[in-house]
């Protein structure tokens, strides 16, 4: 009865997931979302490699570009080693390290010095679509179309996902809720500064920040301010455009607003936070909640499973009357291949290869564990962990929808500039109005550079 | 029979290859920099720089992680060249005296030196660890744990505790230019000075710091220039965090290089270039003042 419950919840999930990317879909919506990280980091050599690739008549030397940390994954190796062996073909690796990856590719590309396939975070934001080639083949018709549409111009397909979805929302400690008689979930932002009131009066950290990332901090910022894109699309567009300033925008300075609001209830100390320091005092519930991808349950259970359990994850906003289950529509791993690759038939059919079923999970393996989140792919299912349960159940049973969080709004060929700067910016004290437009000038820079439209 | 002008000029030859080898790898490479920082040659279009003027000069200054690079930079100079030129001179002086065991401590002073400034970054993350550090260990055990910090991670004191990193590497080289200076001074003056009943400080005065000037006037350079350039101490250390209270220019450079916008690290490295030369200049030009002839 359970299990039947959890598979309707996937699958309204998926559907609800499906919906919002149609949604988001028509205008090629991505983003990016700051580190690149490799999403989905996922499970389990065990998984055999299947694949309807046949043994290449005449075997060729493919060229695989990677960044350090990804190719790193023994699911990544596994699932070469299995393409290997299924093709004949082989594969060359180039591993490029992560902070240098985006710049090398792009040069390597631009000097006709492309390899055969790239693995990247997804979105044109990282790589344009003039860079790549049209992916073809059953492919096409096995992706979820609405996933499909996120890397598409003109019905031609440029970047296959090959990772699942994931959320991003809020880990919080259920028995921490229970304890304060804090009711989940908290669907505004009053809600949510009352619910921290209560915490901060039981004497518990509220928030938890592993402020030694650079990227924790933008959390709450891309979740809970989805809410002034999901509401007013046209001036995510105005900002993309340069036809609008953020700090010139009265909404987008009020979200901003109310996002530092947030800093009262985060211990003074997080600049020094690491995850593990946060993960535990979540675990024993002196930190309450934390902004964080649900694709780290693993690492919480990892620590200690029966308190993992006691953990739950909920969507979040700084809205008034807007909620949704948010998640990057575009930044996931991905593949691709450039336009001036030199074995173009044979990167398609390596895409096609790694986006079976089987291939995926071992692709998505980590120390034995699959990983988990919404399929892009029609054919199969991947698990879900137990936030992403807590987070479908939650949202299932509250009729909350998914959508992109707030970068997902932006056009396609926006680029963000330093975005993490001028979120720290703000934690450290600057005026979010000075903050923003520093961060204007710097994205400014980078479009003037990318020559995006109205810039 | 060699002709004669080939015999008159052979010298030349010898020269040449090592002349096209700096051209073609420092010369050509200079000169594209200062083009570049003219372009907005990126890595979205790697092939069509087109000239913009002043513009990234003009972003520069609007920028204002440039701004506080600039002064993060300067900073880490003026505290690094005052400390690495005072320490490494008492060091020198001590070191040039009949110490026990000087010999020791002179490798011990040069070992830094030879180690790379990575290397020395990855031992100072360890012992700058808030929780698990030496350094904040020892505060703890004295009763000084109120003193105790997290040294790279709180913005106020962190550009601090790269200079004390800078200061530690920096020591070594000084320090044995310093004692090859003060070794180049005869003893005659000192024993003349002392016939003449001068004192220690005096010795001092008149005879050891102006007769060592040209030992301080390199070290002051060189200790400068190398503030100016520092790079890797920041990056191994901080990467310019945390929020930016470390970026100088290397960091800065190297950001936005690694960002793809050439043509505007170029632009920064240009305006790298003229701060390090009219600094090194200015410098050079008050030393030579100072240094007398004997």
């Amino acid at each position: 009865m359970a299990n039947k419950r959890k598979l309707s919840v996937s699958l309204g999930l998926i559907l609800a997931l499906s919906t919002t990317l149609a949604a988001c879909g028509g205008n090629n919506n991505n983003n990016a979302a700051g580190s690149a990280s490799p999403s989905g980091s996922a499970p389990a050599s065990s998984a055999a490699a299947s694949g309807s690739a046949a043994p290449a008549k005449d075997p060729v030397e493919l060229t695989f570009m990677g960044p350090t940390s990804w190719m790193a994954g023994s699911g990544v190796q596994d699932m070469l080693k299995a393409y290997e062996a299924a093709t004949g073909n082989k594969i060359k690796q180039e591993v490029v390290p992560d902070d240098q990856y985006l710049n090398v590719m792009k040069t390597k590309m631009s000097t006709n010095d492309a390899p055969d396939l790239l693995f990247h975070n997804k979105g044109f934001n990282y790589i344009p679509a003039n860079f790549l080639e049209p992916i073809t083949g059953p492919i096409l018709d096995r992706i979820d179309p609405t996933v499909a549409a996120v890397t598409t111009i003109d019905g031609k397909f440029y970047q296959a996902p090959v990772a699942p979805h994931s959320f991003y929302g809020v880990i919080y400690n259920t028995e921490v809720f229970d304890k304060a008689g804090i009711k989940v979930p908290l669907k505004t932002y009053q809600e949510f500064i009352a619910a921290a009131d209560k915490l901060l009066a039981m004497g518990v950290t509220p928030l938890g920040l592993a402020g030694k990332s650079t990227w924790t901090a933008n959390q709450p910022y891309l979740v809970g301010g989805a809410y002034v894109f999901a509401k007013n699309p046209e001036l995510a567009k105005q900002i993309s455009t340069n036809k609008i300033k953020p700090a010139d925008s009265p909404e987008y300075l009020e979200m901003i607003k109310r996002y530092v609001s947030l800093k009262k209830y985060i211990a003074k100390d997080y600049l020094s936070s690491d995850q593990p320091i946060i993960q535990k005092g979540l675990l024993d519930g002196t930190i309450a909640m934390e902004f964080y991808p649900d694709v780290t349950y693993g690492d919480f259970e990892k620590e200690d499973a029966a308190k993992a359990e006691k953990l739950g994850y909920m969507p979040f906003t700084l809205g008034d009357d807007y909620i949704a289950a948010t998640f990057p529509p575009t930044d996931e791993a991905a593949m691709s291949i450039p336009v001036n690759a030199k074995h173009k038939a044979e990167a398609n059919d390596f895409i096609n290869f790694a986006t079976q079923k089987d291939n995926f999970i071992l692709l998505n393996t980590k120390d034995g564990t699959p990983g988990s989140g919404i399929s892009p792919y029609k054919d199969f299912t991947v698990g879900l962990n137990h936030f992403q349960q807590s987070m479908a159940d939650m949202i299932a049973a509250n009729d909350i929808p998914a959508a992109p969080f707030l970068l997902g709004y932006l056009d396609p060929n926006f680029q963000l500039g330093d975005f993490n700067k001028h979120v720290n910016d703000m934690m450290a004290g600057k005026a979010p109005a000075q903050a923003l437009d520093d961060w204007y000038k710097d994205y400014a820079k980078v479009n003037k550079a990318a020559k995006t439209e109205g810039f | 029979m060699v002709p004669k002008m080939i015999l008159r000029n052979y010298p030349i030859l010898f020269i040449v290859p090592a002349v096209i080898l700096y051209t073609v790898f420092s010369v050509v490479p200079s000169f594209v920099g200062l083009a570049a920082a003219f372009t907005d040659w990126s890595t979205f279009y790697l092939l069509k720089p087109t000239y913009v003027g002043l513009q990234n000069f003009k972003d520069l200054f609007e920028s204002t992680g440039f701004l506080a690079a600039i002064r993060h930079t300067l900073l880490y100079t003026v505290l690094h060249t005052v400390f690495v030129i005072a320490l490494g001179y008492g060091l020198a002086i001590i070191l040039n005296n009949q110490v026990k065991f000087k010999n020791a401590y002179r490798v011990i002073i040069f070992s830094p030196v030879v180690i790379n400034p990575l290397v020395i970054s990855l031992v100072f993350s360890a012992l700058y660890n808030p929780t698990y550090g030496p350094i904040n260990a020892f505060l703890r055990k004295i009763g000084l744990g109120s003193l105790a910090q997290n040294w790279l991670t709180e913005p106020k004191i962190a550009l601090y505790s790269v200079i004390i990193m800078g200061v530690w590497v920096g020591l070594g080289s000084t320090v044995v230019i310093f004692l090859a200076g003060l070794q180049s001074v005869s003893a005659d003056f000192y024993e003349s000075a002392t016939i003449d009943g001068a004192g220690g400080l005096k010795k001092f005065r008149y005879i050891t710091l102006p007769l060592t000037m040209h030992a301080l006037t390199i070290n002051t350079l060189l200790v400068l220039i190398s503030g100016l350039n520092v790079f890797g101490e920041v990056y191994g250390l901080t990467n310019g965090g945390p929020n930016g209270a470390t970026e100088v220019f290397g960091t800065f450079i190297f950001a936005n290089f690694s960002q793809g916008l050439y043509g505007y690290a170029a632009a920064a490295g240009l305006v790298f270039t003229v701060v390090v030369s009219i600094s090194s200049f200015t410098l050079l030009g008050l030393f030579r003042k100072m240094e007398v002839e004997y």
